[in-house]
């Protein structure tokens, strides 16, 4: 058989010719194309009509407005809402995450029990009830031997339902965990306001924070931020000036006017010197104990405390002059940690607002009156912020106050939050039965005997009353955007009053008949919302459309400096000041979470590489403190505190963190959730523990501070 | 032209195979080549099925390992389309013993690349979306073109090898299939020349028109940086020496004499001009860019080199040690014909543009393209390695074999002599 | 070499660095507004896939003279992309009105010339497939389809909110090439909570940001990524459509690079 050349490139012609001109190669390209696009295991998306409903947030401590886009029923994405006060169009980097976090992986699904042999079981909510309501019955025998502890920071409604419930058994002990407001209701207290110091720095031209870090985490952070930028035009000189006191240069301290190195714990002692820079211009205030104030400040010149704080003593002198030549300067002080700053510092900002004057004046420092207690055995919110919990576990430890039978945890995470892990935690957990209601499986839930799964912030009917920090009254609501929750969750009324009936407790009534609506149960959510809004002359109906009710309303107060108390509250601070060669310096970012919620999926990739690799968190020190304890970058220390406690850290350079200071970022160490925070890094609080001074509450502290090579 | 052409080595009627040595070493070798071949196909499996996030590369080094092979592999076995050349076009008839092999080696590096590439691509059943969706302005298009269609050539070419197997040949149909494909080769050969040109150059141009990373961007002719033309240099200087340093290997495996000096000879003469050429325009080249073009876009020399993995000692190296170095000994007699400074020589020059291409592809990602970002690395991880490894492994099977049981080398006892 | 293309419309950006916090608001606002799937470990920066990175600058003095900003950086939709040029397949392409640079994810094949290309590095790579936790999904938005492995994506200006706009002009019976100021703003402008992202046509006086860009380039604190610092620098300008503005001089030098004897 012989093949010609022509013949050969006929044939090879052809056959090219013959397999363009059949549908099979262009056929399969076009599939070809259709299948690199459509892979069963790549999710599509789902059209679906849009819908918008405004809430508060829950989840975020900034306790802003949001706008929920819903598309088909399933809410995707959150945006702010510029019409509540406390909102801006923006939203905070962990509010932006709330829809995602209704999936959660780490969602309590259904009533957990632990069983003996350690592990949790999925029960019915009728055992669940069952169990609780034995457990509390058996509480209600005895006095005070109910422990309620609760993390809602911001609203009134579930915390008088929690501890009108504690009432009903017969205990006081309602806890708020730890924060900002406790320490300043507490100052505002001693210094002779019954009332809740807010700032109204909307108005301000000039915002001196010290230790508050108000454009990240300090209060209604939103309402700050946009404050913040209204009084920066694009390109101009800024209109207004911020200036901040912390020890590290992080967040707030980019775009300010001016950042001043403050050790972190020596506040109170920047704020005293510059009260004394401010009364030797002449600056005075109108209260009874002006001249033992000035007395005590003049103990603060700018040489000693610039010696005690780190602060350069030029900066502190700017500071004052600046703040002297505002018309309305405001001074907020707060603390990078979840644990608010100590009252005394809380003391000598307010009495910074004293002598500028703008004690209840616009862009001041203003007094709020204290919500309405609705219920009767609930706790005042002036009394249940009294209450201070880690003094109270601090007793316990110490035999001091009897240990309860019952601990019943609402949507709050002690077990990861609180300091002191030999003393208060061991206080916890001899607590013989926990129960914790949890929107999500926290380390608390993991240690807890019985878990009652909660709607999330998104999924549930709740409220925002005056969260610490705006300058008005605000209230607004949180309202559902899902016709029910997508766990097998129940709100807090359900569950409490259901337990109450079944321990044959009564309910709790309204405690003033006059704001009761006839006809409604008064124990639950959605009449005591309804009650409230009568009383506050509220549009029920506008607040569940989202819209927040402001009332411009101040407590009339007469503030003293309450010196002899200010004086003992910071000797302590001094001698740690004088003694510590190292302090740490906590750095907390809203996009890694709260103690609640760890590190929300559209948080992880927020990490700075400065601060995670794997699973190794790594802690700032600048060159000089680099240099003079003998760190390199990437090496690996241990902290180590007087109490035992320690922390073992890598290390990494960084200039914006004051001589001696040794910033650790805060929200990583998890042991609980999932995979997006479980095991990263260390947990900062494990380092802390507490102190309580007699009248002044607990506070934090690492008390000597070691370093040791890893 | 057809009539003239002479085949390189017949497969028929009658000519003989070269003696192809111990079968047990031969077996030895493909089979330690076929392990790392088998490890090399797991990493692709792995890459396929779970991503390219199971590499080392990442948004920094978007090109790594595998892109520095591509093009080293691709420079090397340029002696393809070059002894085409001066085979098939400029009538070099002593190159008739190393143009077989200069083919296979040219269809493995150019089938190799494409293996890898398969890998590389994030959505290999896309991939000719090239053809599809083109875009004309782009250097990687035209890449894409010619590695195609050159591998096809070079297909072509080879086929007439692969038939000149001793059973093929006996079945009637191949044999006259062979011998009519023989008579196309210089027509194919001509394509080749074309196809691998451009490609050649074209690599070279996908990096000289980075104007956003001004570690490789160039300055050119019209639309062609000088990259192109220093790309298409190297490769023809350096995929000689490489062939005849792979048949040298081939010798040494085989314990058989293959080509005679004086071919290699000849082909270090060639390469050694052409190597001092590119040398001295790297030099101009680099010392331009250094002087003219970084200080214009904001940089100087020393900022973009750092630490080890991007030292100035490797734009050292590629320069002198493998520039000037093997100019050096293949372009004076008494070093070239001392084996010892011809396989230094070779060797060097290799390394050469290995080097140079890694330089190309890693250092060009790793300087930092914006002034506040602070310099990266990368470096390969075992799945990189791997499938790396598998297309030398490949070569070595592919080569092994064809050496084996293909009429690659002229036969010590030729027949009818289809070779003068 | 190429000048860069002109539209009537020109989508653009002036992101106030001196605003900026770093909170990484714009981040998570991204990622849910384009589906984008979250990481369970991104601490390998270069592997992580994000459209808009926030950047800490540092003016590299020690303590107590250091300074901070952040940058935000989205891809800057170059008047004259590094990335188009390359792309093979014309996944990639800058020819529609408004100036910004598409990303054709469905015809990519992956081979990441363009993420080289591209000095900005607003390029990414799905080096695995999308996950999202179980039931995660449901929150996907219906405008940007889910991008597989193997493809690069990019920064679009939430280009679908731009369509939505067109479309609700058009509903209206308005022009819809004549949007006003704040009709079409990207998820990270408009989440910003410091309003440090303005967004608008650069072209459009009617827009603020027109205004607070001519403003700002008058008094030469505005600025762009990478723009021409030399005269004889023969390399084509990206020119992108972001700019940025700070009064910090530190922060405006770091946007390109100088030789020191250029700087002052």
């Amino acid at each position: 058989m012989g093949l010609s050349r022509r013949g050969f490139l006929a044939l090879a012609a052809g056959a090219v010719a013959g397999a363009l001109a059949s549908p099979i190669v262009w056929k399969t390209l076009d599939d070809v194309t259709i299948w690199t696009q459509n892979w069963p295991w790549i999710p599509r998306l789902k059209p679906g009509e849009n819908t918008f409903l405004a809430t508060t947030t829950k989840m975020c401590p900034s306790s802003a407005g949001t706008i929920v886009r819903i598309v088909g029923g399933r809410p995707v994405t959150i945006a702010g809402n510029p019409e509540h006060p406390l909102g801006s169009n923006g939203v905070t980097a962990l509010a932006g995450a709330e829809v995602q976090m209704l999936y959660s992986p780490s969602r309590v699904k259904t009533p957990l029990k632990r069983m003996p042999d350690g592990n949790f079981q999925s029960i019915s909510w009728d055992e669940a009830i069952t169990l609780l309501a034995g457990h509390l019955k058996n509480a209600s025998r005895t006095k005070d031997s109910l422990l309620c502890i609760s993390g809602d920071q911001h609203g009134v409604t579930a915390n008088e339902l929690l501890s009108a419930c504690a009432g009903a058994c017969g205990s006081s002990r309602f806890f708020l965990m730890p924060g900002e407001i406790q320490p300043a209701a507490r100052a505002a207290r001693l210094m002779g306001a019954d009332a809740q110091p807010g700032y109204d720095l909307e108005k301000s031209d000039y915002v001196l924070m010290i230790g508050a870090n108000a454009l990240e985490t300090w209060g209604p952070v939103i309402r700050n931020r946009r404050a913040f930028a209204e009084g920066r035009p694009h390109g101009e000189p800024p209109a207004t000036t911020w200036t901040y006191c912390s020890a590290t240069q992080v967040s707030s301290a980019a775009a300010v006017n001016s950042w001043v190195p403050v050790a972190a714990g020596t506040e109170a002692v920047f704020a005293l010197g510059l009260a004394h820079l401010l009364i030797k211009n002449g600056y005075a205030a109108n209260a009874p104990d002006i001249a033992g104030f000035a007395a005590l400040a003049a103990e603060f010149p700018p040489q000693r405390v610039s010696a005690l704080t780190g602060a350069p003593e030029a900066l502190l002198r700017k500071t004052a002059v600046e703040l002297a030549a505002s018309a309305q300067p405001i001074v907020l002080a707060g603390s990078q940690n979840n644990s608010g700053a100590p009252a005394a510092t809380v003391m000598a900002a307010i009495a910074l607002n004293m002598l500028l004057g703008v004690v209840n004046k616009e862009g001041g420092l203003t007094f709020l009156p204290w919500p309405a207690t609705l219920l009767e055995h609930a706790l005042p919110r002036a009394r249940q912020l009294e209450n201070d919990l880690c003094a109270e576990l601090a007793a316990i430890a110490a035999g001091k106050s009897p240990t309860p039978n019952l601990a019943l945890i609402y949507d709050a995470n002690p077990v990861y939050a609180l300091p002191d892990k030999h003393k208060l935690l061991k206080a916890y957990a001899s607590i013989p039965f926990k129960a914790c209601i949890t929107p999500l499986m926290t380390e608390t839930a993991m240690a807890s005997d019985l878990v009652l799964p909660l709607p999330m912030g998104l999924e549930r009917l709740d409220d925002v009353c005056n969260p610490y920090g705006c300058g008005k009254n605000v209230y607004s609501l949180c309202v559902p955007v899902l016709p029910a929750p997508l766990t097998d969750a129940r709100p807090l009324d359900a569950i409490l009053s259901a337990t109450l009936a079944q321990a044959q407790i009564a309910l709790p009534n309204f405690a003033d008949q006059e704001a009761a609506l006839t006809g409604t149960k008064p124990f639950t959510i959605r009449s005591l919302i309804a009650a409230r809004a009568q009383k506050m002359h509220a549009k029920e109906q506008e607040l569940l459309k989202g819209a927040a009710h402001t009332d411009e309303t101040l407590a009339p107060v007469s503030l003293r400096f309450a010196t002899d108390i200010l004086q003992k509250a910071i000797k302590p601070l001094i001698q740690s000041a004088a003694s510590e060669t190292v302090r740490i310096a906590p750095m907390t970012r809203m996009a890694l979470g709260t103690p609640d919620t760890a590190i929300p999926p559209f948080g992880v990739k927020l990490i700075r590489a400065s601060e995670l690799k794997g699973t190794e968190l790594f802690a700032l020190v600048n060159s000089n403190t680099a240099a003079r304890l003998g760190l390199t970058p990437g090496c690996r220390v241990r902290l180590c505190a007087d109490s035992g406690a320690s922390l073992e850290l890598g290390v990494n350079i960084y200039d914006g963190v004051m001589d001696n200071a040794i910033a650790v970022p805060n929200g990583y160490g998890h042991t609980a959730f999932d995979a997006f925070s479980r095991g990263k890094g260390r947990n900062l609080a494990d380092l802390y523990s507490v102190a309580v001074q007699e009248g002044l509450g607990s506070e934090w502290k690492v008390a000597g501070l070691r370093l040791e090579r890893a | 032209m057809h009539d003239n052409a002479v085949s390189p080595v017949s497969s028929y009627p009658d000519s003989g195979h070269a003696p192809r040595g111990s079968f047990f070493r031969f077996a030895a070798l493909m089979l330690v080549a076929a392990a790392f071949f088998v490890w090399g196909l797991y990493a692709s499996y792995l890459t396929l099925r779970n991503g390219l996030g199971v590499t080392n590369l990442d948004n920094y080094f978007g090109f790594g390992l595998w892109i520095t092979l591509d093009l080293a592999v691709i420079a090397l076995g340029a002696g393809a389309f070059f002894s085409g050349l001066l085979f098939y076009i400029l009538n070099l008839k002593p190159l008739r013993y190393i143009v077989n092999l200069a083919v296979i080696i040219g269809f493995v590096s150019y089938s190799g690349a494409i293996l890898v590439l398969m890998l590389d691509v994030g959505q290999p059943i896309r991939s000719w979306f090239g053809y599809w969706h083109a875009n004309i302005h782009s250097m990687l298009t035209e890449v894409i073109f010619c590695i195609t269609l050159y591998l096809i050539v070079l297909s072509i070419e080879y086929l007439p090898l692969i038939l000149g197997w001793k059973k093929a040949d006996k079945v009637p149909f191949l044999h006259h299939f062979g011998h009519n494909l023989h008579k196309l080769m210089p027509l194919f050969a001509g394509m080749g020349i074309f196809l691998s040109f451009f490609h050649q150059g074209s690599l070279g141009g996908m990096y000289g028109v980075l104007f956003g990373r001004p570690f490789s961007f160039r300055t050119g002719v019209f639309i062609w940086p000088w990259t192109f033309f220093l790309f298409v240099l190297s490769a023809i200087a350096t995929g000689p020496l490489f062939t005849s340093l792979i048949a040298a290997i081939i010798e040494k495996c085989s314990r058989r004499h293959l080509i005679p000096w004086h071919v290699r000879d000849l082909l270090a003469r060639i390469s050694g001009v052409l190597l001092a050429l590119y040398t001295l325009a790297k030099g101009v080249d680099t010392l331009y860019w250094a002087v003219k073009l970084l200080p214009r876009a904001g940089l100087d020399f020393n900022s973009v080199f750092h630490g080890w993995a991007y030292g100035k000692w490797m734009l050292f190296c590629e320069i002198f040690v493998c520039g000037l170095a093997p100019c050096v000994l293949l372009l004076v007699n008494r070093f070239r014909s001392t084996p010892k400074f011809f396989y230094l020589a070779s060797f060097l020059a290799c390394a050469g543009v290995v080097i140079n291409r890694y330089v190309q592809t890693v250092q060009t990602l790793a300087v930092p393209s914006m002034p506040f970002e602070t310099w990266q690395s990368y470096s390969p991880n075992w799945v990189e390695w791997a499938a790396g490894i598998m297309i030398i492994a490949y070569g070595v099977l592919v080569i092994g074999f064809s050496f084996r049981y293909l009429p690659i080398f002229p036969s010590k006892n030729p027949g009818r002599a289809h070779y003068d | 070499m190429t000048a860069a293309k002109n539209f009537a419309i020109t989508w653009g950006m002036v992101i106030d660095v001196d605003k900026c916090t770093g909170c990484g608001a714009c981040m998570v606002a991204c990622q849910a507004e384009n589906n984008i799937a979250p990481a369970t470990d991104a601490s390998d920066k270069l592997k992580a896939l994000n459209w808009l990175v926030v950047y800490e600058l540092a003016n590299k003095k020690p303590f107590p003279e250091h300074d901070v900003a952040y940058l935000p950086r989205p891809c800057q939709q170059c008047g004259n992309p590094p990335c188009v040029s390359v792309c093979p397949v014309t996944a990639t392409d800058k020819n529609e009105e408004g100036g910004i640079v598409s990303q054709v994810t469905p015809r990519c094949i992956g081979c990441r010339y363009c993420m080289a290309a591209c000095p900005f590095h607003a390029r990414y790579f799905n080096w695995f497939d999308p996950v999202w936790p179980k039931g995660m999904e449901k929150t996907l938005t219906p405008d940007v389809s889910v991008r597989p492995r193997g493809v690069v994506e990019k920064c679009t200006f939430c280009h679908h909110r731009w369509m939505a706009a067109k479309d609700k002009a058009i509903v209206e019976g308005r022009n819809p090439n004549e949007l006003a100021d704040g009709e079409y703003v990207p998820a990270c402008a408009q989440m910003c909570p410091n309003g440090a992202i303005v967004f608008g046509d650069l072209k459009n006086s009617d827009h603020a940001i027109y205004q607070i860009l001519r403003a700002a380039s008058a008094k030469g604190i505005a600025f762009q990524l990478l723009s021409r610092t030399h005269k004889k620098d023969r390399r084509p300008n990206p020119e992108p459509q972001v700019y940025y503005l700070s009064r910090r001089k530190w922060v405006r030098d770091l946007a390109s690079f100088r030789l020191p004897k250029t700087r002052d």
